[in-house]
């Protein structure tokens, strides 16, 4: 396995990861956030488009493992995330992890989050998957530019990709979907990224995945980097990542 | 959800697993009220064994067929278990049902107790996931089992009720919090069936509890907390009692034969046991009910999934069909089930002499 990963898809296409960042923590404006509803209907629609995770924002917002634990109650295979952004760590790291043990056992490996203190009991995937803004995580979640990768394969790096400014829509032409496909698909190949955490337009509210799902996601597949089917049960397996030694 | 169910048939329930619930009948008689007062329901969906998440959204979900007003569930199982965890159970009850209030039991003092600062934000997003169905119930930890068989449970002391009322207070507070739009705390019960207990309760939960094997120990107990609760400026909202019970429906029904009484009798950790046939528990709650004794009932099926069923399709059902208990939920969000609409804000502001002196005369009728 040299720069392949587990799991990639035939033809020696590199796999497109996706996630998408749930606005449980309301807009920049403050103000109450937005209804239980929105959230899981994007749940819903990033599940049925096969994604790997719904990741929410620990900083802001509801407390987040509380909310993925009634997330995944909605649904059946997507992973459930939480990462804090730098100077925003959990209150209680301990108790996080503990916290988030717990969703992974719960959900038969579904859970990641901040990376936690060594020795816990492994569980459904082993511990559940590191994730975080910085530091030497296995999920990386980096800025909008994809930058020089980190190689490996024990780290996943996904870049953010906005919506609002895709061009995507019911009044887009199916040219900027194809664009946006063929940049997403050309980023991950070579290998500036491994996938993208998309941000929905907030003012789509629960719609606001629709558009990804229905236009640019048949594309990937097409290309062969975006799978058709989960073909795992794990978040660390949508992932292909390896259970850590130990 | 029903709108309306039928009565099975009472003398012959059958065993689990639950037969669906016969269809649409004549609407009840009467409303859901004895001499203006409505009856609560709620149901315990823990157990002696944690289950998997699936099992706590299909009890709850039949609580909410029956429903109910809440349920409540308990600390899971001891040893390898969180302090949040039935927190994180209900959240993922709460998208699988519609109406019924979530309510998990947290250790608010003691050694066990939970952080004010880690039960708020949780309770907070499991409010939001539920939409406004969330409460919780102040735990106290049991005084030690005394040594020889017996012997009563020694009561708790004063100071660790003050405790567990000052973590109530504080999670009120933390709740509803600045930087959202105001926000309904979510709704604090707590077991005032201690002497000691009761300034507590009388101050600081929405909802109390009394385990009480005679309907007259359970009045006066509601009396006493519902009277400090006035004396504490508590405004005029109603501060409901309901009875606590555990309920083991496996046996026959025994009434109405003449002299054949439904007794309770007291169960091992300190709480209080009925056991008998569906029927018979709604005859001991009309009569509870009639004599003015309690707000409502709170159980908890001894045997989780057979008791519970029994309870919906049998006891709750019955007391639709007399009239004494609701077919649906005319709200949305556990306060609204309870009336308790207007957010308790604490015993800092104390409200007009006349309401103080209404509210008295109402917690003595």
């Amino acid at each position: 396995m040299t720069g392949r990963q587990p799991g990639a898809r035939g033809g020696g296409v590199r796999p497109l990861h996706l996630a998408v960042l749930l606005p449980a923590g309301g807009g920049s404006g403050a103000g109450a956030p937005p209804d239980f509803a929105v959230c899981a209907a994007l749940a819903g629609a990033a599940e049925r488009a096969l994604f790997d995770f719904v990741l929410l924002d620990g900083s802001r917002g509801p407390e987040p493992v509380t909310v993925l634990h009634a997330l995944a109650a909605l649904t059946e295979r997507i992973g459930l995330a939480v990462a804090f952004p730098a100077g925003a760590a959990a209150r209680e790291p301990y108790d996080l992890a503990r916290r988030i043990a717990v969703l992974d056992r719960l959900t038969g490996g579904r859970a990641g989050g901040p990376p936690g203190p060594p020795g816990e009991p492994a569980g459904p995937q082993g511990p559940p998957v590191a994730v975080d803004f910085a530091g030497t995580p296995e999920v990386l979640l980096a800025g909008r530019a994809p930058g020089v990768r980190r190689r490996g394969r024990r780290v996943r790096v996904l870049s953010r990709l906005d919506l609002a400014g895709a061009g995507l829509g019911a009044d887009a032409d199916a040219g900027a979907a194809r664009t946006l496909a063929e940049r997403l698909h050309a980023q991950v190949q070579g290998t500036a990224t491994d996938g993208f955490v998309l941000s929905p337009d907030p003012a789509a509210g629960g719609a606001g995945l629709d558009a990804f799902a229905e236009q640019v996601a048949p594309l990937l597949r097409e290309r062969g980097s975006l799978r058709s089917a989960y073909t795992g049960t794990t978040l660390r397996e949508h992932l292909g990542l390896p259970r850590p030694a130990g | 959800m029903p709108a309306h169910t039928s009565p099975p048939s009472f003398r012959t329930l059958p065993a689990a697993p639950a037969v669906p619930r016969p269809g649409p009948l004549a609407p009840p008689p009467a409303g859901p009220f004895v001499r203006g007062r409505t009856l609560h329901l709620a149901a315990a969906i823990g157990g002696r064994l944690p289950q998997d998440a699936a099992h706590y959204r299909e009890m709850a979900r039949l609580a909410e067929d029956g429903g109910l007003d809440f349920v409540t569930l308990g600390p899971v199982a001891a040893g390898a278990t969180g302090l949040l965890d039935a927190v994180a159970l209900l959240a993922g009850v709460a998208p699988a049902t519609d109406r019924i209030g979530v309510v998990p039991a947290l250790a608010a003092s003691g050694a066990e107790a939970a952080d004010p600062q880690a039960i708020a934000p949780a309770l907070a997003a499991l409010d939001w996931v539920s939409r406004g169905r969330a409460g919780w119930t102040v735990e106290v930890p049991a005084a030690p089992a005394p040594r020889g068989r017996g012997r009563a449970r020694p009561q708790r002391p004063e100071a660790l009720w003050r405790a567990a009322g000052d973590t109530a207070e504080a999670v009120r507070r933390l709740c509803g919090a600045p930087g959202g739009a105001p926000r309904t705390a979510p709704v604090t019960v707590l077991d005032a069936t201690e002497p000691a207990a009761r300034r507590t309760a009388a101050r600081h939960a929405d909802l109390a509890f009394v385990r009480a094997a005679r309907p007259d120990d359970a009045g006066r107990a509601r009396a006493e907390v519902q009277g400090l609760a006035a004396e504490a400026g508590r405004g005029p909202e109603p501060l409901p009692v309901l009875a606590d019970l555990a309920v083991d429906l496996c046996g026959g029904e025994r009434g109405p034969e003449p002299g054949a009484e439904i007794a309770l009798a007291a169960d091992a950790s300190g709480g209080v046991l009925f056991r008998g046939g569906p029927v018979d528990l709604a005859d001991l709650i009309a009569d509870w009910l009639r004599q003015g004794a309690v707000d409502g009932f709170h159980v908890r099926p001894v045997e989780p999934r057979r008791d519970l069923e029994r309870f919906v399709n049998g006891t709750a059902a019955l007391l639709q069909h007399r009239g004494l208990f609701r077919s649906f939920h005319p709200g949305s969000t556990l306060r609204e089930h309870l009336g308790l609409h207007r957010v308790w804000t604490g015993g800092a502001a104390l409200p007009p002499a006349g309401d103080r002196a209404g509210a008295r005369a109402g917690a003595a009728s």
